[in-house]
């Protein structure tokens, strides 16, 4: 989570990166990504015709503003900073929002904040067994270098090793000794398929078996890791070895309190089994080679469309399919040619990742605004305007500390004590918000403790004074007038200028406090505050 | 048209005293004139007047008013707790201690609370089905398994939502509060049930002051209401609406003296902080921040919560067993039965319902690594307090505990039980924000050996 700072020097650097790309350029996907968007041309048909089906109007598309503090959100994971804005308002190229969507992916933080989204979603927040900063490392380089998405799939899932060694291994290590957590876990994030519950008995509606479960679980039956000893002064790898496998024995569910005795209930699965799919002929290597070139296999659309899914639920707010990972039969897609042509796309392309944010970015229905075109609120299932999306906790966090300017510079000058500052002050925003991590957060999850700390918490209470060297402090030695201050403010929280109305509204606020520098003072501290805690700022709109 | 969120001067939260005739020693048209944070802090009320005042109102057919969910992230062995079984293999190694009721053994690292269990019941037929931990705490919260298109309001925002017509004039707390878990959210019954989570008992709600006047304060919520009325007319609508709902609540929350007190456990009396928060292990005197859970939430039922979850974790035991069980017991062990002494010695326990649950059990035969693995086919919960009869063993299971061999009980069960006790209508249907029918209990009924 880096502060951000503005400048060409990033995109430069980007670009000169692209010439000392390593040996994966024989992987064939360029680095930037595939730059043929007419794709998207498509995509926007698509949603159009729903909307014609449906009867609904499209609402305007969003305002400079709008568009870019989305887009900063969705791709860097934090708000724009007030200079930025100011230069993108200002900017008259008629091909600046896909200028800017091309200088986001390119830049590093495109690449952590996928990382950071990605460690959650496959070792969660606290990480378990698992190292975060290993795991978050190895993905950041992933997304950089724009890894084919199947390889990186495969990687994850066949890994072994020392964990500080081969990091991708970490993605294992989380859930290792339980082959039935691994089972359902990867069968969920790879391929949108909800088979857990077969566990422990048939699937209530979907065609999933005891039987599918525990063949499937059976691939991954002989992973194992092993905690090695200190690295260091505090960490411990862990070994990830894979005896080969293949086998497991489970208990048939039987109806409680029927008397049938255990001995008899149960069975044992001899050779794992793809989930009812066809497997090649012959195998060659270990049993999870085998799943794993199965899973990424093109005639397996699930994987494809379950990361399409999901990456258009991250850039729309709602997937296609809802919840992102169910896909099953029973849970129908809104748009299921889309979904259906966006998979070939995205396998036509090579799995290119960054081809595919940059697709949808540049559809029309990405850069819709979400203000309903009439009061009655229907249609943003159907796209017709945009889907509001409150902030995770990660980008409510990078958002106050780029709006405040607070980033523990002003406290630390040791780059170790600033991260740890960081890892300190962001845990109470992770608990207060983050729910089940593994879930997409539908809902605004307002409670009382979010509240609080908006309100009162440290970083707020610091970062608004105008005397601390942060944001404030540093923006009022630019511009000295009120009403330049006023207009900056509003720039640096909400990536906006304010309506005549609003600005005069709070000069005269901070005239009625007095004409003393502290009570002037205590008025744009006041301002700010409003700002950083209106539903405004707490919203992705 | 008014500020977007305002509070205005005759509003509860301004005064400290829960009426106008002074019970706080000032009247709250005195009060109200002279406002300032400083004033509020000076007025000595607290709420053991007002208990003494006026009891938590009670609903008809009801036999407990209050609820506290213990709850045992992990999955807890029922072997090691309430279902020994020292004759069998399976039994492992911890073996089974008498309790205070004839008959009825549990597991021997729980000595406290088998002597209180004139109190307490356990039932020993779950069969529920649900071996993930995600599910299974779902399932067990709810009732009901998770769909994906409905999300069900969890037992606390149930009864947070049954009882919010029901508590005393000027009650400003949450109805939900949830210690160190974040336990299972309101659902489609939408933010005013969603519970106030703690994270650490002993600093609790972090954040709760600011140090600039209360004038000021205001000002800034002002001027927050202006900037929310124009983005609610523009698009946010729904958003802020919520929004707002939930900064009214704080609001209420960070300017009542009543709240402070709640949550201040510090303030307790050496020998109640050492009874809930220190154990022995080993012979060492050991920190228990589970009976400080339990402590706070006697604090919270004082103050007129109707439902406090606190949890204690680890209890997903794939390895070594008797030694994870001993070290969990030991801290359940000291706390549940701080919890029932204390609650008793203050005339609260007969109207008080405890539930002891987890999201599944644990295997009956144990593995490789000593350890037991995912079991909802044949487990244990239990309950104690005045919502239930005490003294009971519900439903039995086979020698080996591999079955069910008498009255099998499912989660919908188990909260019809609670939800009986405190005097619902357990047929009652509320309806998903789309319309759909979801029945408070589906498919189960009240235990009748416990309420009836």
């Amino acid at each position: 989570m880096r502060h951000r700072k503005y400048s060409l020097a990033a995109g430069l650097t980007a670009m000169a990166g692209f010439f000392l790309w390593p040996a994966m350029a024989d992987a064939g996907l360029p680095r930037e990504g595939n730059k043929d968007i007419s794709f998207a041309r498509k995509v926007d048909e698509f949603v159009y015709n729903k909307l014609k089906e449906e009867q609904l109007v499209p609402a305007k598309m969003t305002t400079d503003s709008e568009f870019l503090r989305r887009l900063s959100l969705d791709l860097t994971g934090t708000i724009p900073p007030a200079e930025e804005v100011v230069a993108f308002l200002n900017n008259k190229d008629r091909k600046k929002r896909a200028k800017k969507i091309d200088e986001y992916l390119n830049h590093p933080m495109f690449a952590e904040n996928l990382a950071m989204l990605w460690a959650n979603l496959l070792i969660t927040r606290d990480g378990g067994d698992a190292d975060r900063s290993l795991m978050e490392k190895y993905l950041k380089d992933s997304f950089l270098y724009n890894k084919p998405y199947d390889e990186m799939a495969r990687e994850l899932l066949t890994a072994t090793g020392l964990s500080d060694e081969n990091p991708a291994v970490n993605y294992l290590v989380r859930r290792s000794g339980s082959a039935p957590e691994l089972a359902g876990h990867s069968a969920r994030v790879f391929m949108g398929l909800q088979i857990q519950c077969a566990q422990c008995h048939n699937h209530p509606y979907e065609r999933w078996t005891q039987d599918d479960f525990w063949g499937y679980a059976a691939y991954f039956s002989g992973i194992s890791k092993r905690e090695m000893g200190m690295r260091g002064d505090k960490f411990r790898p862990f070994l990830l070895r894979d005896a080969g496998g293949g086998k497991v024995r489970f208990q048939v569910r039987g109806k409680p309190g029927s008397g049938v005795s255990a001995q008899e209930i149960f069975k044992e699965i001899n050779q794992p089994m793809f989930l009812q799919m066809k497997l090649p002929a012959k195998r060659t290597g270990r049993w999870v080679d085998q799943m794993a070139k199965t899973m990424t296999h093109p005639r397996n659309t699930l994987f494809a469309k379950s990361i399409v899914n999901r990456t258009w639920s991250h850039l729309l707010g709602r997937g296609l399919v809802m919840p992102i990972d169910d896909l099953g039969e029973n849970n129908p897609p809104t748009h299921p040619e889309l979904l259906e042509s966006l998979a070939d796309d995205f396998m036509d392309k090579g799995y290119d990742l960054k081809y595919l944010y940059r697709m949808i970015c540049n559809t029309r229905t990405y850069q819709r605004s979400s203000a309903p075109r009439n009061r009655k609120y229907e249609g943003s299932d159907f796209y017709a305007y945009a889907n509001m999306k409150p902030m995770t906790p990660e980008q409510l966090f990078s958002a106050m500390v780029q709006a405040t300017g607070l980033d523990g510079k002003q406290r630390y000058s040791h780059p170790q004590r600033i991260r740890d500052w960081k890892m300190r002050t962001i845990r109470p925003f992770v608990f207060n918000f983050g729910n089940d991590e593994e879930e997409v957060i539908e809902d605004f999850q307002g409670t009382i403790p979010q509240a609080l700390l908006m309100m009162n918490g440290q970083i707020v209470s610091e970062g608004i004074k105008v005397s601390k060297g942060g944001n404030l402090d540093r923006l009022f030695k630019i511009r000295k007038s009120d009403d330049d201050r006023v207009e900056l403010m509003f720039l640096a929280a909400l990536s906006r200028r304010p309506a005549s109305s609003e600005k005069r509204e709070i000069l005269s606020y901070i005239k009625r406090k007095g004409t003393a520098a502290q009570k002037r003072k205590e008025g744009y501290e006041d301002a700010f505050w409003a700002m950083l805690n209106a539903t405004e700022f707490l919203f992705n709109h | 048209m008014s500020e977007y969120i305002e509070v205005p001067a005759n509003d509860p939260i301004l005064a400290t005293g829960p009426d106008e005739t002074g019970l706080c020693g000032i009247s709250r048209r005195q009060f109200v004139k002279g406002s300032t944070a400083a004033a509020i802090g000076s007025l000595a009320c607290n709420w053991s007047d007002l208990l003494a005042a006026e009891k938590l109102p009670r609903l008809p057919d009801s036999r407990a008013d209050q609820v506290i969910v213990m709850w045992m992230g992990g999955g807890p062995t029922q072997m090691e707790t309430w279902d020994p079984k020292p004759e069998h293999a399976n039994g492992g190694e911890l073996g089974a201690v008498d309790t205070s009721v004839d008959g009825i053994r549990i597991g021997a690292t729980l000595p406290k609370i088998a002597r209180e269990f004139k109190d307490v019941s356990v039932i020993r037929s779950m069969a529920t089905g649900e071996g993930n931990h995600g599910r299974g705490t779902y399932l067990m919260h709810t009732g009901y398994t998770p769909t994906g298109t409905v999300k069900h309001p969890g037992v606390g925002s149930i009864i947070s939502s049954e009882t919010v017509d029901h508590q005393p004039a000027g009650f400003d707390l949450p109805n939900f509060i949830s210690v160190r878990t974040p336990s299972q959210g309101a659902g489609f019954l939408g933010v005013d049930h969603e519970p106030l989570v703690v994270s650490d008992p002993r600093n609790p709600i972090a954040n709760m002051r600011y140090n600039y006047s209360k004038d000021r304060f205001f000002q800034r919520v002002k001027l927050l209401g202006r900037l929310d009325k124009r983005f609610a007319a523009s698009k946010g609508k729904e958003e802020v609406a919520a929004h707002n709902k939930i900064y009214q609540r704080t609001i209420r929350l960070i300017h009542s003296k009543r709240t402070k007190e709640a949550f201040d456990i510090t303030k307790e009396p050496e020998k109640v902080l050492d009874d809930y928060g220190k154990v022995m292990v080993d012979g060492v005197e050991t920190a228990n921040g589970f009976g400080t859970s339990a402590l706070m939430a006697r604090k919270l039922l004082e103050a007129g919560v109707r439902f406090v979850e606190i949890s204690l974790g680890g209890w997903d035991m794939h390895g070594q067993i008797a030694m994870n069980a001993t070290r969990n017991n030991t801290m359940l062990d000291g706390a549940f039965s701080a919890l029932v002494r204390d609650l008793r010695s203050r005339g609260m326990l007969e109207r008080t319902l405890i539930v002891w649950m987890g999201e599944f059990g644990r295997t009956p035969g144990i593995n490789n690594n000593a350890g037991r693995d995912h079991w909802a086919r044949s487990w244990s919960i239990a309950m104690a307090g005045g919502g239930v009869n005490g003294g009971l063993a519900v439903g039995k299971t086979s020698k080996d505990g591999m079955d069910v061999d008498a009255d099998p009980h499912t989660s919908p069960d188990v909260l019809a039980t609670i939800y009986k006790s405190l005097g619902f209508d357990v047929k009652k249907i509320n309806y998903s924000s789309r319309g759909r029918p979801i029945p408070l209990v589906r498919g189960g009924a009240p235990i009748d050996e416990l309420v009836v």
